[in-house]
């Protein structure tokens, strides 16, 4: 039989109202996205109006959600951008630790000339980069690809920055047991560095899926397909104003659907971000 | 007996050569591809898309011709313009739906097909008198057509009908003067807050041109007919007195206190009654139907002078054409032009969209006129252009979204009372040419 | 090691390690570099590099080559008040928005240390302004900060044109821009107070350590790490960016906002170059821009030097 010790209802008492001033603070800063899915079930007439309104007539109103069904392929361009996302989030996460443990592990000629070209990188506006980068991709006869549509983003500086902090901090001792052991560098790397760093690694992974499938500009300009167009497209298909537009109600349909993903793939992710307890320790 | 066996199996045998190698070589004449950019959604690319629909399965069979329809959003020239630096002719267009004040921009590139060249031709179905006069003049440059008109809207007054009728008035101001007066008929003021305003109005680089298009017998924003004779090198409304003439008019309005001269969401505003009148593009007809059905009425821009005849200007896009190499492309695409200004499928597009129809035989149309009869709005802005002076056009200023940034900023200034009429035409002049010369300064 | 635990492992002889394998040594850790660089160089650096060069000339609007000008373009920007208000805009940006954003994202990781059976819930909520795109969170604020019928102004009671007043147009983007930040810095920060060793937490705790002396002394030098990072990058960020002034003023103003104010560094050059296809203006003021940034780069990761500390 379990026993409820006298103990715990004290200190479950703390906890479930610490549990409620947490929600309670999540609610607060997330108030602008309740914003927004309150009016995708708004009739055009109840978003803007005189008086204070902030839930929807009924949530029963699913006009918005069906004009962005029918106008645009919003789920095709989701698969879009749940490809480019995916992969290049992968090829990321390779290219970044790879790099950062360069970074932190070895000395060598020139380290921190190439550090800081990788920091000075984060610093070049890319806006200014897209149209080279469209020659460069022509060049490459990367038009009208998925390849043509990740391969700008297979790179992040941040990243790399990330990580090298994250492996720096990695145990001196730990690493050094390792090498005694006759384990390799690149052996390290695979079986001890990485492994021990999901959280950091499931960090960048979350932040780059989530930033690139917000991504706009970049994959509307090398594709000249329909079918290749990304999530963000919908939006601003949406979005207009002239001719007969269908008012923010649709629009914010279309970035709340949007939204899901990221939101799944953060919650399936979310329990390797704990981080172990082994990262960075020392034994005695 | 065996024989004639023989001879039959050998004649049916034959013929089932000959049909499969029928089959064969048509399968492998593959249609000619058009590609066409757009860059519209909703009820209005719901319309394009149904209209290329009906020609893919219609004309376009026949004639083996296929159009692949590609949504750009408004990059679409853009696009263009980067695939011409690139001379990438696989990742062009055949035709490109872009503004018309991107005309200068598109002809100069190389590749570019000037519309003049199958207008003028007696063999195209469509020539320049299929489309109304002042369209026809809105897609001129270097004084020939080089474009055609697609999707076509012009400013108009809005006026909430009950609100002007409570004030007294049976009919909407036709003058700058009488919107004055009307201004200040209908403003409610709470105090000190207006609670609702006579005018909703920002004055940018679009409403400007059309207050200075309008006076005269015709004016123009810039030299060399507003830009469609020869590239604009200058601002010459200052020098002709048209953009102090307005600007004083506006004065009068800023001074009665109920003149919005600032847009946050024009359409929602006007619709919940925050204001009574505003002035915007037909194009907004489709969203107003939408927000207040049957509540409001448009009527034409009002004049600044009394005399005025010059009449608002027609604008909006356009459909370009582009030589990728390949003759019979090209004409293919004219093909497909041909059939997207038709009157039947005008009248499609113009009922799902709100644009103005391009094809003068549209309006004719049974079906157009019982439209009209139930949309008088639409029936309005057609009637506008049409009595509008043809040479009252949109100007093409080469750097326009640079004069729309010192328009807008400058008329900021000035309805703030920051600026007084003769400064705000000195800046508004001064920075303009500043920026054209810019222009020429790098393009010549 | 041997069953007995002790380390005993010679190192060979230098001439008994064969010269293949005292090359690769040398060379392994550029090999690692290479698929990074390989990336970096190709789409950031060499259009980069491109662009400044280009910067050099005059250009038309093909962006092609007329006539070699040296410094006219850049004598021409810094001598453009606007190009000026807009390197104040974006400063004042810069430190209006890094510090709250990192103050806020690191309030928020310590609030959701624990882990809790609702934390699952919260912990989203905190990261999720980051899953919103910019234009989605501008037009959300641009609803909320409608003057007349905006939630923001009915439930203050107030008048204010939070857009378009140039009083309150910098401050409400900043506003926006601390909001999209928060996600980005809880997650990171998070991350790296949940990998933070519990052996020497405890340590401290039991040497008397609690509450704020706790924060100071122990928890933020341990995440030091993680916290300059999230500097460096807020302000490159900070300094680079442009997309809510794009989205929210320039279909308004069609330039950086009333009077200017809320132009920035990036949407100056957006102005100038992709909206007035003036590139001379747009390149030179790219590269002062990146002056300034790099500036600003150096000077927080000096602090790196002095302030961090990596275990």
């Amino acid at each position: 039989m379990g026993m409820k010790g006298n103990v715990r209802p004290k200190r479950s008492v703390k906890n479930v109202l610490y549990q409620i001033l947490c929600l309670a603070v999540g609610i607060v800063i997330i108030l602008p996205i309740i914003m927004a899915v309150c009016i995708s079930f708004m009739r055009p007439e109840e978003i803007l109006t005189k008086e204070l309104h902030f839930f929807p007539n009924s949530f029963r109103y699913l006009e918005n959600y069906k004009i962005v069904f029918s106008q645009t392929r919003i789920l095709r361009f989701m698969f879009n951008s749940l490809v480019v996302a995916f992969v290049s989030s992968v090829v990321r996460v390779v290219t970044a630790s790879l790099a950062a443990f360069s970074f932190a592990f070895f000395d060598y000629k020139g380290k921190r000339l190439l550090f800081a070209l990788v920091v000075g990188s984060m610093i070049i506006p890319a806006d200014v980069l897209i149209v080279q980068n469209y020659f460069t991709t022509a060049e490459l006869g990367l038009i009208n690809t998925y390849l043509g549509m990740m391969v700008v983003f297979f790179v992040s500086a941040t990243n790399i920055f990330m990580m090298r902090q994250t492996f720096l901090s990695y145990s001196r001792s730990l690493r050094e047991a390792a090498m005694i052991d006759g384990c390799g560098n690149f052996e390290f790397f695979i079986r001890i560095l990485m492994p021990s760093n999901i959280p950091v690694i499931t960090t960048v992974f979350i932040s780059s899926f989530v930033g690139i499938w917000n991504t706009y500009l970049w994959p509307l300009l090398v594709t000249n397909a329909n079918e290749m167009r990304t999530a963000q497209v919908a939006v601003t298909m949406l979005n207009i104003n002239e001719g007969s537009s269908y008012g923010p109600g649709a629009v914010m349909a279309a970035a709340v659907i949007i939204l899901i993903p990221s939101i799944l793939v953060f919650l399936l992710l979310q329990k390797r971000i704990v981080g172990g307890i082994m990262s960075g320790a020392v034994k005695g | 007996m065996k024989g004639h066996f023989k001879k039959v199996s050998a004649l049916l045998i034959c013929c089932l050569l000959s049909l499969s190698l029928a089959e064969v070589t048509s399968a492998s004449r593959k249609p000619i591809e058009v590609v066409f950019w757009h860059s519209t959604s909703g009820a209005t690319g719901e319309a394009l898309e149904s209209i290329i629909k009906n020609y893919n399965e219609g004309p376009g069979k026949e004639k083996n011709i296929h159009v692949n329809l590609v949504y750009q959003g408004y990059s679409g020239t853009d696009k263009v313009i980067l695939a011409y630096q690139t001379k990438d002719y696989v990742n062009a267009p055949d035709i490109n739906q872009g503004l018309t004040s991107t005309l200068p921009s598109v002809m100069d590139m190389g590749w570019s097909v000037s519309a003049e060249r199958f207008l003028s031709d007696s063999r195209s179905k469509i020539n320049h008198d299929t489309f109304y006069e002042p369209m026809q003049r809105a897609v001129t440059y270097m004084g020939e057509m080089v474009a055609v008109p697609f999707a076509m809207s012009i400013p108009m007054l809005y006026y909430n009908v009950d609100m002007l009728k409570e004030a007294g008035y049976t009919k909407p101001p036709q003058t700058m003067d009488e919107l004055t007066e009307y201004v200040k008929a209908l403003t409610i003021k709470e105090g000190d807050k207006v609670s609702r305003y006579g005018l909703n109005m920002q004055v940018k680089r679009y409403q400007l041109v059309q207050f200075i298009n309008s006076q005269g017998p015709v004016s123009f924003f810039g030299d060399n007919e507003g830009g469609r004779l020869a590239p604009m090198t200058k601002i010459v409304a200052g020098e002709d007195g048209t953009l102090k003439a307005f600007l004083e008019k506006l004065q009068d309005l800023l001074d009665t206190g109920g003149y919005k001269y600032v847009e946050d969401n024009i359409n929602e505003e006007f619709a919940q009654g925050l204001s009574a009148m505003v002035i915007m593009s037909s194009s907004r007809l489709g969203t107003l139907d939408r927000l207040m059905p049957g509540k409001y009425m448009v009527a034409p821009l009002p004049k600044v002078n009394a005399d005025d005849q010059g009449g608002a200007a027609i604008g909006g896009s356009c459909l370009s054409l582009f030589d990728r190499g390949d003759e019979a492309r090209l004409k293919a695409a004219w093909d497909v032009v041909e059939y997207v200004v038709s009157p039947e499928n005008q009248y499609i597009f113009s009922t799902a969209s709100g644009y103005i129809p391009v094809n003068v035989e549209t309006e004719n149309m049974d079906k157009m006129k019982a439209y009209y009869k139930e949309h008088p709005q639409y029936k309005a802005a057609l009637e506008q252009m049409k009595a509008s002076n043809p040479l009252s056009q949109e100007p093409l200023d080469l750097t326009y979204n640079e004069i729309n940034g010192i328009i807008t900023e400058t008329m900021l200034e000035f309805c703030k009372g920051d600026l007084n009429v003769d400064q705000a035409v000195e800046k508004i002049v001064s920075k303009c040419n500043a920026s054209l010369d810019e222009y020429h300064e790098a393009n010549d | 090691m041997n069953h007995t635990g002790q380390i005993t492992r010679v190192a060979a002889p230098k001439s008994q390690v064969p010269l293949s394998h005292r090359i690769f040594r040398k060379v392994e850790p550029y090999l690692y570099l290479i698929p990074a660089f390989l990336f970096i160089l190709a789409f950031t650096y060499y259009p980069f590099i491109k662009t400044m060069g280009l910067s050099f000339f005059r250009l038309n609007k093909y962006r092609e080559i007329r006539e070699f000008v040296a410094f006219a373009n850049y004598a021409k920007v810094l001598g453009d008040e606007k190009f000026i208000q807009a390197i104040g805009n974006t400063l004042i940006f810069v430190v209006a928005t890094v510090p709250i954003s990192m103050a806020l994202g690191f309030a928020l990781a310590l609030l959701a240390r624990r882990r809790t059976k609702s934390s699952g819930a919260y912990e989203a909520m905190y990261a999720l302004s980051m899953a919103v795109s910019a234009s989605v969170i501008a037009m959300i604020f641009q609803l909320a900060f409608n003057p007349s019928m905006g939630i923001v102004n009915k439930l203050l009671g107030l008048d204010i044109s939070w857009l378009t007043d140039p009083k309150t147009a910098l401050l409400t983007l900043i506003i926006i821009q601390i909001w999209s930040n928060i996600g980005y810095n809880f997650i990171f920060l998070l991350a790296a107070l949940r990998g933070m060793s519990s052996e020497v937490l405890e340590s401290a705790k039991i040497d008397g350590a609690t509450g704020f002396s706790l924060l100071g002394k122990v928890i933020i030098p341990m995440v030091s790490p993680t916290l300059l990072f999230l500097l460096v990058k807020d302000i490159a960020y900070a300094m680079t960016t442009s997309s809510f002034t794009i989205i929210l003023t320039y279909p308004v103003f069609h330039s950086g906002g009333p009077n200017g104010t809320t132009e920035t560094i990036m949407s100056y050059v957006y102005g100038k170059g992709i909206i007035g296809t003036n590139y001379n203006a747009a390149f030179a003021a790219t590269m002062v821009g990146f002056v300034l940034s790099a500036a600003m780069m150096t000077l927080s990761l000096v602090l790196e030097k002095k302030k961090v500390n990596y275990a």
